[in-house]
C-alpha cells in the first residue's frame, strides 16, 4: 500500500490505499462539521467562503479561512517533501512519515477536544487548522505516491473523472479496456468509502464525540502496519531462504567430504 | 538567491499576511459581548421589511410567534452576552440564563439551555447591528431572520 511509488504501484495497492484513506477523510470531514460547524477537507468550499468574506469585508473570517487553506497547502507540501527527499533511502519510511504526522494531528485534536476544549472560538479555529493540515498531509501523500491517481479528501475531481469514464463506456472499445474499468472501480470505491466514513462519523458522533478521531487514527495505523507486516513477512521469508541456501551449501559440502572419505577408504 | 530562502520568504509572507489580518480584526466573540435589543423578526425571502416601520411590527410579532415558538429565545426581547459564556435573555416578566459559544469560522452562534442546543447563523455582526438567521421547521416560508440593535 505504502511502499511502492508512482507507476510501480498496482491497482490493488491503489485500491487499498484509496479506500482506507477515503474512509478516514470522510470521517474527519463530517466529524469536523458536526463538532465545529466547518468542513476540514473540501478546500474548494473554503475558497468560495474566502471570496464571500472578502466581499463582506470580514477581516477575522478572511484571516481564519486564509490560514485554513494555507495549512492544507502546507500539509500537502510537507507530505511530498518527505516523499521526494526520503524515497531513495527508505520508501516505506518516506511514505509512512506523513501518515504518522497526520495521526499525531488527529490524536491531538481528539485528546484536546475530549479533555481541554472550552468551546472558545480560538480553540475551534486552531483545532480546525490542525485538521486541515492533517487532510493536506493525507491528500498530498496519496496523490504523490499514486502518480496523482488517488485523491481522497475531496470528491470533485473523482466525480468528474467518474462522469468522464462512464461516458467513455458508451463505446465498446473503452468498455473492454481493463485499465479504464479498473480506474472506474477504484474511483467508485473511493467515493463509496468516503461516504461510508462520513456516515460512520454521523452515526457515531453522538456516542463518541471527539473520540471519532481515535477511530480515524486507528484506520491510518492499519495502513501503516499493513505494509510493515508485509515487510516483516518478506524479510522473514528472505532470511529463511538464505538460511536454507546456506544449509544446502553446508549439506552439499558435507556430502562431498563424505564421498571423498568413502572413495579414499575404498 | 538560494531556493530555501525563496521558500522561507513565501511561507513567511503567508504567515505575515495572516498575522496582519488577524491583528486588524476583532474576534466575533468580543464583538457580540454587550446588550442587544431585538428589532424585527422576518422571513428571509418574504415579508421583507426595509424600513423597520411601525406598520411592520404586527408581521414581526407574528413571525416570532410562528418561527420561534419552540426556541429558547421565544420570549426574549433583550439579549445580554457576557464574556464568561453566559447569555441573559430578558422579556416581559421573563428572564432566562443560558450559555453561548461561537463556532465555525465565527459564523455560528450556539445556545445551550435546558431546552437543548440551538444553532443560529451569525449573518452580520457589526458594532451596532446583529443579524441572526435560522432554519425553521416551517420550510414553506424558509429561513427566518432576526435583527438586533446594540444598546450597551
Amino acid at each position: 500500500m505504502l511502499r511502492k511509488y508512482s507507476n510501480s504501484r498496482s491497482h490493488a495497492d491503489n485500491l487499498k490505499l484509496g479506500t482506507l484513506s477515503a474512509f478516514s477523510a470522510g470521517m474527519v470531514n463530517i466529524g469536523s462539521l458536526l463538532l465545529f460547524f466547518s468542513f476540514s477537507s473540501n478546500v474548494t468550499g473554503h475558497y468560495a467562503i474566502l471570496a464571500a468574506e472578502i466581499v463582506k469585508g470580514n477581516l477575522y473570517q478572511i484571516a481564519v479561512v486564509f490560514l485554513w487553506i494555507f495549512l492544507f497547502f502546507f500539509g500537502s507540501f510537507v507530505s511530498n517533501l518527505f516523499v521526494i527527499h526520503l524515497n531513495q533511502r527508505n520508501s516505506y519510511l518516506a511514505h509512512a512519515i506523513p501518515l504518522i504526522l497526520e495521526i499525531v494531528c488527529l490524536i491531538s485534536v481528539g485528546v484536546y477536544g475530549e479533555y481541554f476544549y472550552a468551546e472558545t472560538l480560538a480553540e475551534t479555529e486552531v483545532l480546525l487548522a490542525l485538521m486541515l493540515f492533517a487532510m493536506g498531509l493525507q491528500n498530498g501523500l496519496t496523490a504523490s505516491i499514486s502518480n496523482f491517481s488517488i485523491k481522497t479528501t475531496h470528491l470533485t475531481g473523482t466525480t468528474t473523472d467518474l462522469g468522464i469514464l462512464f461516458s467513455m463506456f458508451t463505446k465498446k472499445e473503452f468498455r473492454n479496456n481493463k485499465a479504464l474499468k479498473e480506474r472506474a472501480f477504484l474511483l467508485l470505491s473511493i467515493v463509496s468509502f468516503y461516504l461510508i466514513g462520513a456516515l460512520a462519523a454521523g452515526f457515531t458522533y453522538s456516542l463518541l464525540g471527539f473520540r471519532i478521531f481515535y477511530l480515524v487514527s486507528l484506520v491510518l495505523v492499519v495502513i501503516i502496519l499493513y505494509d510493515l507486516s508485509k515487510l516483516r513477512i518478506k524479510l522473514f521469508w528472505h532470511q529463511r531462504k538464505i538460511v536454507k541456501m546456506q544449509l544446502d551449501k553446508v549439506n552439499g559440502y558435507i556430502r562431498i567430504e563424505k564421498e571423498k572419505e568413502k572413495s579414499m577408504a575404498s | 538567491m538560494k531556493i530555501w530562502i525563496r521558500y522561507l520568504g513565501f511561507f513567511g509572507l503567508g504567515f505575515f499576511l495572516f498575522i496582519t489580518l488577524i491583528s486588524m480584526a476583532k474576534s466575533p466573540e468580543l464583538s457580540i459581548e454587550g446588550e442587544w435589543k431585538e428589532l424585527v423578526w422576518e422571513y428571509e425571502k418574504v415579508d421583507k421589511n426595509d424600513t423597520l416601520s411601525e406598520d411592520f411590527m404586527p408581521v414581526s410579532h407574528y413571525v416570532k410567534e410562528i418561527a420561534g415558538q419552540d426556541l429558547v429565545i421565544h420570549k426574549a426581547e433583550k439579549w445580554q452576552f457576557y464574556p464568561d459564556g453566559r447569555l441573559i435573555l430578558q422579556g416581559n416578566d421573563y428572564t432566562k440564563e443560558i450559555a453561548w459559544t461561537i463556532k465555525g469560522r465565527g459564523n455560528i452562534l450556539e445556545l445551550k439551555s435546558d431546552m437543548g442546543i440551538e444553532h443560529y447563523n451569525l449573518t452580520e455582526l457589526t458594532e451596532n447591528k446583529l443579524v441572526l438567521n435560522f432554519d425553521t421547521d416551517t420550510h414553506t416560508r424558509g429561513i427566518a431572520r432576526l435583527t438586533f440593535k446594540k444598546i450597551k
